[in-house]
């Protein structure tokens, strides 16, 4: 891949990020259970109550 | 302090001002504070102009229950699309979309942004000089006639007030949004105030423009709330990557972000069943006299002021991305991004207040194709490899250089997304067709999106060698 010049200080962040210590953490299993319950479960829930009542 | 330590200082203050991917160690919000701050984003008036529209079609019960749905559902789909690519790599939601509309394609994303968030700041800034200019007008404090001068008096005083608070970049909207979370709960108390005041009335309204079809009434009430939480796509990105982990990320997001505009939209839903004004600052004095008046409109300039100072945030962090304003200063970076909503808020303020409804349906229209094309290729394309020096170096041979920096499969995906909105539901005159009762007009546009943006890059990206798949 070609490397453009860039700024040192971008340059030393993409070196950072480019090892998997230095990135953020993605989704875990606890975080999909939530997104589920939040995103999902608890919207169809509420739709069933509010077309019944 | 030591040069060296100072040095390190300034370069992360620098980078928290940049569009640069932050560091690890510089991403040091927690869950509360990450919740907090979204909540006070989401948090603002316009949940009662959201609680209106819905009110128009559906009661306070039903309205809530279409309303919730809808807002869960749309967050859920903007946490899919933009946080996991944020939070891994500390980048703002324009540089989370490079990879799918390449490193010159990733402008159209950054246009939408622009104007989704001058167009929702114009909102709020104008709600609140027009809440202001009744109030004083009510309480004889000011005649009729100068209410030419007091609106855009009012705009500019928050505008300049914006610029300030932005001044030390996110330290600013920590610091803002700590102080005006407190008004999350006066909302709550004016609910409970009308509620507990006008329970009967409430139960017996009708809404105002339902439509013969109770089914139809109430997939608009969940369209309504599904598109009002896409509009958090542009804002989110730049909250997030204050925030490392996924784990703590995901219930923040869903409850901070999502929650608050459901809840604090039914007050918006009451106000206009019962009172036919959705807002607060009126039918509050209304109810309780001048002094419920004015904590109402505390309450509005709190909200609003919370949320404008998010959304700029947001876009002048985005607006970093374009060659040649990734090395203005900051303080012109930020008059930049507040001039074009002091432009609409002095010049065309009716103009916005008056279509309300079509710009929701044009937010519909434009971010539920973007996030199904976001969610297909990070989930289903990509397995989640994502090149970062690609996302930030776009010249000739890199990763997301696709066809001169644009990708096919990404625009056509766009343009298949919209032509489905605009069949499902006209964004003018809210006519709909099949089967737009029974799957509201966002979620065929994310999957049809999703699956033209796969089924393009399966046949023509992957095969040409292109994108980095």
């Amino acid at each position: 891949m070609a490397h453009a010049e860039i700024p040192a200080e971008l340059e030393r962040r993409i070196r950072a990020l480019e090892t998997a210590e230095g990135q953020g953490e993605d989704f875990d299993a606890n975080s999909w259970l939530w997104l589920f319950i939040l995103g999902i479960l608890l919207p169809v829930i509420a739709l069933i109550w509010g077309w019944v009542a | 302090m030591s040069d060296a330590a100072l040095t390190h200082n300034t370069i992360e203050i620098e980078a928290d001002k940049s569009a640069w991917p932050l560091l690890k160690h510089e991403r040091n919000w927690g869950p509360w504070q990450l919740g907090i701050s979204l909540a006070t984003a989401a948090a603002a008036t316009w949940c009662y102009i959201i609680g209106e529209y819905t009110g128009y079609y559906l009661g306070f019960g039903q309205g809530f229950a279409a309303l919730f749905a809808g807002s869960m559902i749309g967050m859920l789909i903007v946490a899919l699309a933009a946080v996991p690519i944020c939070i891994r790599f500390g980048v703002d939601s324009i540089a989370s979309c490079k990879p799918q509309f390449g490193s010159a394609g990733w402008i159209i994303p950054a246009a939408l942004q622009q104007i989704s968030i001058v167009g929702w700041n114009s909102l709020l800034l104008i709600f609140f000089a027009k809440s202001t200019t009744q109030l004083l007008i009510a309480l004889g404090m000011i005649p009729d006639a100068d209410t030419v001068w007091l609106v855009p008096g009012t705009i500019f005083l928050a505008c300049a007030l914006v610029f300030l608070f932005l001044l030390k970049g996110s330290g600013g909207l920590d610091r803002i949004s700590k102080i005006l979370v407190a008004h999350v709960f006066v909302g709550f108390w004016m609910l409970y105030i009308l509620v507990t005041q006008r329970w009967a009335d409430i139960e017996a309204a009708k809404p105002a423009y339902a439509a013969p079809d109770a089914l139809w009434n109430y997939t608009t009430g969940v369209e309504i709330g599904i598109v009002s939480l896409l509009s958090w796509w542009p804002y989110i990105g730049a909250m997030v990557r204050m925030a490392p982990r996924g784990r703590t990320a995901a219930v923040p997001v869903m409850i901070g972000m999502g929650a608050p505009v459901p809840v604090l939209s039914l007050i918006g839903i009451a106000g206009i069943l019962v009172l036919q004004v959705s807002d607060p600052a009126e039918w509050m004095r209304t109810i309780g006299g001048p002094t419920y008046g004015i904590i109402a409109l505390l309450f509005v300039a709190a909200a609003n002021l919370g949320t404008a100072v998010a959304g700029v945030y947001a876009s002048a962090i985005g607006l970093r991305h374009f060659p040649g304003l990734d090395r203005v200063s900051w303080p012109k970076l930020l008059l930049i991004t507040i001039a074009p909503v002091v432009l609409v808020g002095l010049f065309i303020p009716e103009l916005f207040f008056a279509n309300f409804g079509s710009f929701l349906a044009f937010i519909g229209m434009a971010f539920a194709p973007l996030c199904g094309i976001q969610i297909a290729d990070y989930f289903f394309l990509r397995y989640r490899r994502i090149d970062v020096r690609a996302m930030f170096v776009g010249g000739p041979g890199t990763t997301y250089r696709f066809w001169s920096g644009f990708n096919p499969a990404a625009l056509l995906a766009m343009a298949g997304g919209c032509g489905t909105y605009l069949y499902l539901l006209n964004p003018l005159t809210y006519v709909s067709h099949a089967p737009y009762d029974y799957t509201t007009a966002t979620l065929p546009t994310l999957v049809v999106s999703g699956l033209i943006h796969i089924f393009v890059t399966r046949i023509v990206v992957k095969p040409a060698g292109k994108g980095g798949y």
